[in-house]
């Protein structure tokens, strides 16, 4: 086996490895199968182990680099997948009881891509049910259970892409796909140190995976390096003609970009802070690790300047968009009998209550959406990115009821004190809950939903841990198709900070 | 079929905002055969019917709509243009759609 050393190095280290036959891709496909049945169990983070089909590919691999045919820096490289994707001939559970069988006779094309850069499919990691589509209220709602953050198991690893999230921090996996709807990669990638990228609305096919809001699914790679992400979605993105959303504009990896020589590498970038209220809704070690990240990138040569959100109500939109589309395209498992077979009674009540969603609500929101979305287009103008915290409190306990009332702000530590537990509405599905008055609404702040709703790209990357050992995530997001914009800020953060390199003890 | 005359078809237009094969009936027509009368803009959104669910849950359900309809206020009350158009649009294809995935 591998040593830990070894299984810890960003994509792109292995893949140099790879490539000059330092390392060979049936080894390393061995070693990090071993790790996933050694920790998955523990961290809650896989839903089926594909070793056979992954043993079959890294051997294909190792006999095609040997041969001089090396087809990119991600030949060899074990990654695992969000059960929603389809993979033919292996389980798609989507992380739901009643589709515990299900298997297609397809691929999705994320998984086709992958498969054809030499990437191998190790593990389909778990996630939670349905991707959280009608809310839920605790870590479990899930067929695999709880996934737990590595870096204090006792915490959630955040979601709905919680395998994800647990599985790429603990080195079980080189990187991850996950998939987000309204904060579904950039939650799990705050709670569990991880490098997580939501891209632009388009730029990845959907195709194969499962539909919860046509209008808001987006697939993007989780690792521990954020420039990594752009190497996983030069390999993924790109127009597919079995999605119709998908976009034609290339996209070209470039985060290793330099300032001109003598100048710092964010010299004269214009980022725009969106700062929360941290006294009414965060928590203070969250607020102190976004105060340092913020010098830090002041440090680097960029302009800071606060800022707002235009004035929506995006939190009510949101909902609204992607709980018509998911009660549209789940109306006939909600009317049967296999709704009650799901875990979280939350989700159930949700969807239920989301088929009654008026068309005139639904339209409506579509209509904002077109002013949102030209409203935080000019914000660009002004911004090369802007930048918030990624979640305002860090992992809730995976014991925590998600639909208790918020906690008041406390400066006691974070962790296991009951006010604590509450968190700010960890998933996402839960934490866009409208607010009646806007006056004292956080909309302003709104990153995830405002974001989300325009379709806009965004990373999540470590920025700090609590004294409970809990990640701190601060995000940048980009204009519409500035993917690599994201990358390169989150890339030039990493070069001046530590924080993703941090390894979680007992992994 | 009751032919309507097309001064006829713009008075029913204007009162209901009917098209295509629903401007073949009258307004006033459609009114009188169906079987609930039209639902007023204030009234609660109806709950799904065909819904296998416990008395619990159905408390739940409706407990959830009623304080959905709370919070999306703050949508309805906002003021949209009358030119503004949806974020998505509708166009023609002059090739015929992919096929829908099949599961197993």
């Amino acid at each position: 086996m591998l040593s830990d050393d070894v299984l810890y190095m960003s994509v792109r280290d292995l893949g140099a490895q790879i490539k000059a036959r330092k390392i060979r891709p049936v080894q390393l496909t061995e070693s990090y199968l071993a790790r996933l049945e050694k920790f998955g169990p523990k961290l809650g983070a896989v839903a089926t182990l594909t070793s056979r089909h992954a043993l079959q590919l890294a051997k294909q691999a190792e006999k095609e680099i040997d041969a001089g045919n090396y087809r990119g820096p991600l030949h060899g490289i074990p990654f695992g997948a969000k059960d929603l994707l389809a993979t033919k001939g292996i389980k798609t559970t989507w992380g739901a009881p009643p589709f515990r069988d299900q298997v297609f006779d397809y691929d999705a094309t994320v998984i086709r891509k992958l498969t054809e850069a030499g990437a191998i499919l190790v593990a389909k990691l778990a996630m939670i049910e349905l991707a959280g589509g009608g809310g839920y209220s605790n870590a479990s709602a899930s067929l695999q259970g709880p996934s737990r953050c590595p870096f204090n198991t006792d915490h959630w690893a955040g979601g709905s892409s919680s395998g994800p999230g647990a599985a790429v921090p603990s080195a079980l996996v080189a990187f991850a796909i996950g998939s987000e709807t309204i904060g579904s990669i950039i939650t799990p990638a705050a709670f569990s140190g991880v490098s997580g990228l939501r891209p632009t609305y388009g730029r990845v096919s959907r195709h194969g995976a499962m539909a919860l809001s046509w209008t808001m699914d987006k697939l993007g790679p989780m690792c521990r390096a954020a420039s990594d992400c752009g190497l996983v979605l030069a390999a993924i993105a790109g127009f597919d003609p079995l999605d119709e959303t998908s976009v034609r504009t290339p996209y070209i990896s470039r985060p290793a970009r330099h300032a001109a020589p003598g100048r710092a590498p964010l010299d004269g970038k214009r980022i725009g802070v969106i700062r929360p209220d941290f006294k009414a809704d965060g928590d203070p070690e969250v607020e102190m690790a976004f105060n340092v990240a913020l010098e830090t990138l002041r440090g680097l040569g960029a302009k800071l300047e606060e800022t707002q959100l235009p004035d929506y109500p995006y939190s009510a939109v949101a909902v609204t968009l992607y709980s018509s589309e998911a009660a549209s395209i789940f109306r006939p498992f909600i009317q049967g009998e296999k709704l009650q077979q799901l875990v979280d009674e939350s989700q159930k009540i949700g969807l239920v209550a989301a088929l009654s969603i008026p068309a005139t609500d639904y339209l409506d929101s579509f209509r904002l959406r077109s002013q949102i979305q030209a409203d935080l287009t000019k914000m660009f103008d002004r911004f090369d990115v802007l930048v918030a915290p990624s979640r305002l409190r860090p992992a809730p306990r995976v014991d925590a009821d998600f639909n208790a009332p918020p906690a008041k702000n406390t400066t006691e530590k974070s962790g296991d004190k009951p006010a604590e537990k509450t968190s700010d509405k960890p998933a996402d599905k839960t934490a866009v809950k409208p607010a009646a008055n806007p006056a004292h609404s956080n909309e302003r702040h709104s990153v995830i939903a405002a974001s989300n709703i325009a379709g806009l790209p965004a990373i999540s990357i470590p920025c700090g841990f609590t004294k409970d050992k809990l990640p701190v995530g601060i995000q940048f997001v980009a204009a519409a198709l500035a993917d690599d914009t994201c990358i390169g800020f989150a890339h030039n953060f990493q070069k001046a900070t530590d924080w993703h390199q941090h390894r979680p003890s007992g992994f | 079929m009751k032919r309507i005359t097309r001064r006829e078809f713009h008075r029913l237009a204007a009162a209901g905002a009917i098209a295509g094969a629903a401007a073949a009936t009258p307004l006033a027509q459609a009114s009188a055969h169906s079987p609930e009368a039209p639902q007023s803009q204030a009234a609660a959104p109806k709950p799904p019917t065909k819904l296998l669910l416990t008395a619990e849950q159905e408390k739940k359900v409706q407990e959830a709509i009623a304080e959905r309809e709370q919070d999306i206020a703050i949508l309805r009350n906002r003021a949209l243009p009358y030119n503004l158009e949806p974020a998505f649009v509708f166009h023609v294809r002059s090739a015929a759609r992919r096929p829908p995935g099949k599961v197993n």
